[in-house]
């Protein structure tokens, strides 16, 4: 279990060497959901399901529950469920903002392919079929998570700087741009979003003048933003 | 933003992990940068122009660093600076006002010219001349430079002036051209503004004013010393080594100072004369020198008892040779010796080399121009010359003609 920093090209590798149970963990804004939907998509019948976890959401919406259908109720199954059913990948986003219950459902969701297995409350019960595999991303470091789900994951591994395709995409958009997002990681306190910096590109390219863009996507830090990357090379 | 020091963007100009926080006491700023470790941010976190100025600015040290345009410590330049025996004690400070100063170039080479325009450089205090140049190179760029260029030709004097502003212009060109500025480089233009600073010695002037006029065409190539022979003429003919008028105390001699007589005095009753004053002499006669016959057999005869040597170029300006033409009480047949020499200097570095092997005090009567090879003239041939003259204590005298076109030795 790689549990210290690593890039992106060891969970590529993880993945191709088979690992179905992966937790991404690093600062938002890397691109840790769309590598996880990307790599969930290839090669299955059904996109990938996406779940995003808080404190508000019940085990029972993922794993499905009975709805009234005219004099009677009828079994619906939640998204979880479904991944398994059908063999489809699992994104499961904020892991660490999950609540208790969820969190205890989760140790079930994850368990291991041979073993795992659930009986909901219509009386059915399900396996993971094959295919199955669940991607979770959180921002805060695996710590704060219940050890016996933290046993269940294949691979953890430490996404400290934004995805190569982001940075491609970033450095597309504005010549330099990704560049300078990925050096500012080097200091995750101040760190330049990649969010932040695509809106910033996306109003340049609307012809808006580059310091009142600056202003517009990095707010307070937009004079020091643009002095990075003006000396980064970014053609203003 | 609740903690301002996150706040600046360091990281993205330099990648490294940085410790922000306010600047040292008495700066306005200061950063620092290493691939493989931490690097460290201090300049005030505000929003007034004057502050982001100060952020901008440390944001174009990052970058050189990173891109290694500048010199990373400023000990590699003071190196170089002590190599060109222009290293004085005050020269970290103008090392680090050079390296603002190119910072300014390259931040307006990148469209920030306007960003550090408000950069608060600290006023010089005008009768310190050291400041003021420290002020003028800080300044390029910013809001205050016409003021500080003001003070800078109100309290230099000229010719420090001339190349203070020399030098300012050549680093911000450097830095607008985004040429990479090493410590031999930024060395070499220092020196003579150094030299100039330090020693109030007319000679060095002269001299580091020749250098600052190659600034820029000639400062990036390479010119060597001709090779030199050293001759020794016959010294046929008999010389008059008049012994000194100067008398002195010792405990050999006439009895004459019986004042000193003990108890009461030292005992040093006994008078005997000074001896004659010997050291070395080595004449420049050159084409630029305009020296006749008769005005190096003046120089031989206002020196007795020293040994006396010329040199300049000849066969050609790929050579030259330094003659002794009187020593001890002989003197060689100098218009013989004159004869083989052609116009240009070409050796002047290699004759010091050996004058200043000779016994001292040592003289170099020269007009302060040099030259190497090809009789092409080099910022690093005057710089190599000054460096000689402070290594072996040569004092250089220019000669002068008086109303009748006679020669005139300052000594």
């Amino acid at each position: 279990m790689a549990r210290d920093s690593c890039s992106w090209d060891l969970a590529e590798s993880a993945v191709q060497a088979g690992a179905t149970r992966l937790l991404l963990w690093g600062p938002p804004g890397v691109g840790k959901s769309r590598w996880a939907l990307d790599v969930l998509s290839g090669g299955r019948q059904h996109p990938p399901v996406r779940v995003y976890l808080n404190q508000d959401l019940t085990a029972q919406e993922l794993l499905g529950h009975w709805v009234p259908q005219g004099q009677e109720f009828r079994w619906h199954h939640g998204p979880v469920a479904w991944a398994w059913l059908y063999g489809t990948g699992l994104v499961v986003d904020e892991i660490g903002r999950a609540s208790g219950p969820v969190l205890d459902l989760m140790l079930a969701v994850l368990d291991d392919q041979e073993t795992a297995r659930l009986v909901l409350p219509s009386g059915e019960e399900i396996r993971p079929s094959l295919g199955f595999a669940a991607i979770c991303t959180s921002n805060n470091p695996p710590d704060d998570l219940d050890p016996a789900l933290v046993d269940r994951f294949d691979v953890i591994l430490h996404v400290p700087s934004p995805h190569p395709a982001l940075i491609a995409r970033l450095n597309g958009a504005l010549q330099g741009l990704g560049n300078v997002v990925c050096d500012s990681y080097k200091d995750p306190e101040r760190a330049i979003s990649p969010r932040r910096a695509l809106v910033f590109a996306r109003f340049v390219k609307a012809q808006v003048p580059a310091e009142a863009a600056a202003k517009l996507a990095f707010g307070e830090r937009a004079e020091d933003v643009l002095a990075a990357l003006r000396l980064g090379g970014t053609r203003l | 933003m609740r903690d301002p020091r996150r706040k600046p963007a360091p990281s993205a100009v330099a990648p490294a992990r940085y410790q922000v926080g306010a600047p040292p006491l008495g700066a306005l700023g200061a950063s620092s940068w290493h691939p493989a470790g931490e690097g460290s941010f201090a300049a005030p976190l505000g929003d007034s122009p004057q502050e982001l100025a100060v952020r901008v600015h440390e944001y174009g040290h990052l970058h050189a660093l990173r891109r290694k345009l500048h010199p990373n410590k400023p000990d590699a330049v003071l190196k170089e600076l002590k190599r060109l025996e222009a290293c004085t004690p005050r020269a970290p400070i103008l090392v680090q006002a050079a390296v603002d100063c190119y910072i300014h170039g390259l931040l307006q080479d990148v469209g920030l010219g306007a960003s550090v325009s408000a950069l608060p450089v600290r006023p010089p205090q005008t009768e310190d001349a050291f400041d003021v140049v420290r002020a003028l190179l800080q300044s390029k760029g910013t809001d205050v430079a016409h003021s500080r260029l003001r003070t800078a030709r109100e309290a230099l004097p000229t010719p420090v002036f001339d190349v203070a502003r020399r030098v300012r212009d050549t680093l911000f060109r450097k830095g607008l051209d985004r040429k990479r500025l090493t410590a031999r480089h930024l060395a070499h233009i220092l020196a003579p503004l150094l030299l100039l600073l330090e020693s109030p010695d007319e000679a060095d002037q002269k001299m580091a004013e020749a250098v600052s006029l190659c600034f820029g065409d000639k400062g990036e190539g390479s010119v060597g010393w001709g090779e030199c022979e050293i001759l020794s003429a016959p010294l046929a003919a008999p010389r008059r080594v008049r012994p000194t008028r100067g008398f002195r105390s010792g405990y050999v001699g006439v009895p004459v100072f019986w004042a000193r007589f003990p108890p009461a005095g030292d005992g040093a009753v006994f008078r005997s004369r000074r001896p004659t004053l010997g050291g070395t002499v080595l004449i420049d006669v050159s084409g630029s020198m305009c020296l006749t016959q008769e005005d190096v057999e003046r120089i031989v005869a206002a020196a007795p008892g020293a040994v006396v040597a010329v040199y300049a170029s000849y066969s050609g300006f790929r050579r030259g040779a330094v003659t002794i033409v009187a020593k001890g009480g002989r003197v060689a047949d100098i218009p013989a010796a004159l004869a083989k020499y052609g116009v240009g200097n070409v050796v002047d570095g290699p004759a010091l080399e050996w004058l200043g092997r000779q016994s001292g005090p040592r003289t170099w009567v020269s007009d302060g121009d040099v030259t190497g090879v090809g009789d092409s003239i080099h910022p690093a041939l005057y710089l190599d010359a000054i460096r000689l003259c402070r290594k072996y204590g040569i004092r250089r005298v220019e000669p002068k003609r008086d109303d009748k076109g006679r020669l005139v030795l300052e000594v």
